[in-house]
């Protein structure tokens, strides 16, 4: 069997997270004005629902769910993936060569050394709000309770996995150019953001060139219009909001390919 | 000043990098405040084509106003190199001012253009075509400039006393700037009593009233003067602090 590094994930990050809780303090301050910080997109939704009714023909509550929802998936890729944003320090400080040296792979190792409980302010923001939006009843009822806590439970896993794959795929660009990493946010950050309202609410060109260039507004779209019992303008078929999550598999395939390639072109520092 | 430009001019790949990621969430949020005018024709005054301005404005602002933060000083001031700066014949705010104002205005030019460029491609964007409106954004975006940096430098300066807090601090700095100078939404967005109180802050000063010069909505002389105001507050609160900070340094290790 292929070693992907988990008992080696587990040591480093296990030691990881016991220096970090050294500084409690520190630590709560930082979690809290993450959380803060990334609520200001939720606080986004809000303003603007100030000055319409619809989005898209999503109401408040509904496009608050497909943002918290999609929000607790990049939350949660932010945390354990978004590690490898550190590549590039890593690359050109030469401190790679320390992790090519060890028994394990190197991204596991990456993964785990840089790994950061305190970033996990959208993780907590987000589920937050997905707890009082379900006890205030803000979501319309309807259709089976249970499918729709599964789908909930699949489309989130599937995204959170896609993000993850994203940051490692586009954070690979470092490998060939170290000075190109803010690029990566395009898409990571800038595709968390489109993933937050009702696709069918953007024009025509936009909604297609998003969808040609990721599949990551469907994952989290398409189960939320079930989910939400929100309006499906767009004709979605039941089926992709099941399978829609799915699309992980490729995406990952393709993260391990290009990270591969990547590492095998990685010269070393010479030291 | 030239030296901070020349700084930032050297990371050429930095540069284009960041240039596209400025495009593309120019892109999304121009993207995202569409879906509002689908519903209605204006937001208290703002048409879809000012709001879209607006933000691929506001990506140009982004570090002028510095969003994610200033911290050249506050770096200094924990490491104690600050006080090798405080042995130079030069005035500290003038200096650090320079520095901010050098690379914030070079970053207006080369990040902030290309991505206006683009958006003009893709949507219908309003670009200043009479002089008044064209002078008038040069001058009040360099006012802007010297406000952000006047803020960011007494933020960096409670270093001095505060050296283990000032990441929260640049942090909330940072939540604060975003929201009060209309980055991540123009204030015609927010209830008109937040308005009232946003547009009497020095936030506004930074991003909103500049942008609206910009897309024709207000004449530069009203913000030029309210800019000239802040400019002088701040530039007096910080010399104050900075008078305050210099006489109770210690610096260690001698």
């Amino acid at each position: 069997m292929v070693d992907l590094g988990g008992r080696a994930y587990r040591t480093i990050l296990v030691g990881q997270l016991r220096s970090e809780l050294q500084y409690r303090v520190s630590f709560i301050v930082f979690l809290a004005s993450q959380a803060i910080i990334t609520g200001l997109d939720m606080f986004q939704i809000v303003v603007l629902f100030d000055a319409v009714d619809s989005i898209g023909s999503w109401n408040r509550g509904q496009v608050l769910f497909l943002g918290a929802m999609s929000t607790l998936a990049f939350g949660l890729a932010d945390l354990f993936a978004s590690p490898v944003e550190l590549l590039d320090r890593h690359v050109k400080q030469g401190t790679l060569d320390n992790f090519l040296t060890r028994p394990a792979p190197v991204l596991s190792q990456l993964l785990a050394h840089e790994f950061a409980l305190r970033r996990g302010g959208r993780v907590v923001q987000s589920s937050v709000l997905l707890v009082v939006l379900v006890a205030t009843g803000s979501l319309p009822s309807g259709g089976s309770l249970v499918g729709r806590v599964v789908l909930a439970g699949i489309a989130v896993v599937g995204a959170t996995l896609t993000f993850s794959a994203t940051f490692v795929l586009l954070n690979s660009v470092c490998f060939w150019s170290p000075d190109a990493r803010e690029s990566a946010n395009a898409a990571t950050y800038g595709g968390a953001l489109a993933t937050q309202y009702p696709v069918n609410a953007f024009e025509r060109w936009f909604r297609r060139a998003l969808l040609f260039l990721t599949p990551l507004p469907l994952i989290v779209y398409a189960p939320a219009i079930y989910i939400a019992r929100a309006p499906n303008p767009l004709g979605i078929p039941l089926w992709l909001q099941w399978c829609g999550p799915l699309v992980f598999v490729p995406v990952v395939a393709c993260a391990f390919v290009v990270w591969s390639v990547g590492l095998r072109r990685y010269e070393g520092a010479g030291s | 000043m030239v030296m901070a430009m020349r700084r930032q001019a050297t990371y050429r790949g930095a540069t284009l990098a960041g240039v596209f990621t400025n495009s593309v969430f120019g892109i999304v949020l121009a993207s995202i405040l569409l879906t509002v005018y689908q519903e209605r024709s204006d937001v208290r005054g703002l048409s879809a084509s000012d709001a879209v301005t607006l933000t691929f404005f506001g990506q140009g602002m982004l570090l002028v106003v510095c969003m994610f933060g200033w911290r050249e000083l506050a770096v200094r001031v924990r490491e104690g190199s600050v006080a090798v700066d405080l042995l130079r014949p030069v005035d500290q705010t003038l200096y650090w001012g320079a520095m901010y104002t050098g690379s914030a205005l070079f970053s207006a030019l080369v990040r902030g253009v290309p991505p206006f460029v683009i958006g003009t491609l893709l949507f219908d964007v309003s670009t200043p075509s009479t002089p008044h409106r064209i002078i008038g954004s040069i001058l009040t975006i360099v006012g802007a400039t010297l406000v952000a940096s006047r803020f960011w430098l007494i933020i960096n300066v409670t270093t001095f006393w505060f050296v283990g807090e000032i990441r929260g601090l640049l942090q909330m700095s940072s939540i604060v700037v975003g929201v009060c100078a209309g980055n991540l939404l123009p204030l015609q967005f927010y209830p008109d009593w937040a308005n009232v109180v946003l547009r009497r802050l020095p936030f506004a000063a930074m991003q909103q009233l500049p942008g609206e010069v910009f897309i024709g909505r207000q004449t530069m002389w009203s913000v030029l003067a309210a800019q000239a105001a802040w400019i002088g507050v701040l530039h007096g609160v910080c010399l104050w602090l900075m008078s305050r900070a210099t006489r109770r340094l210690v610096i260690q290790g001698g």
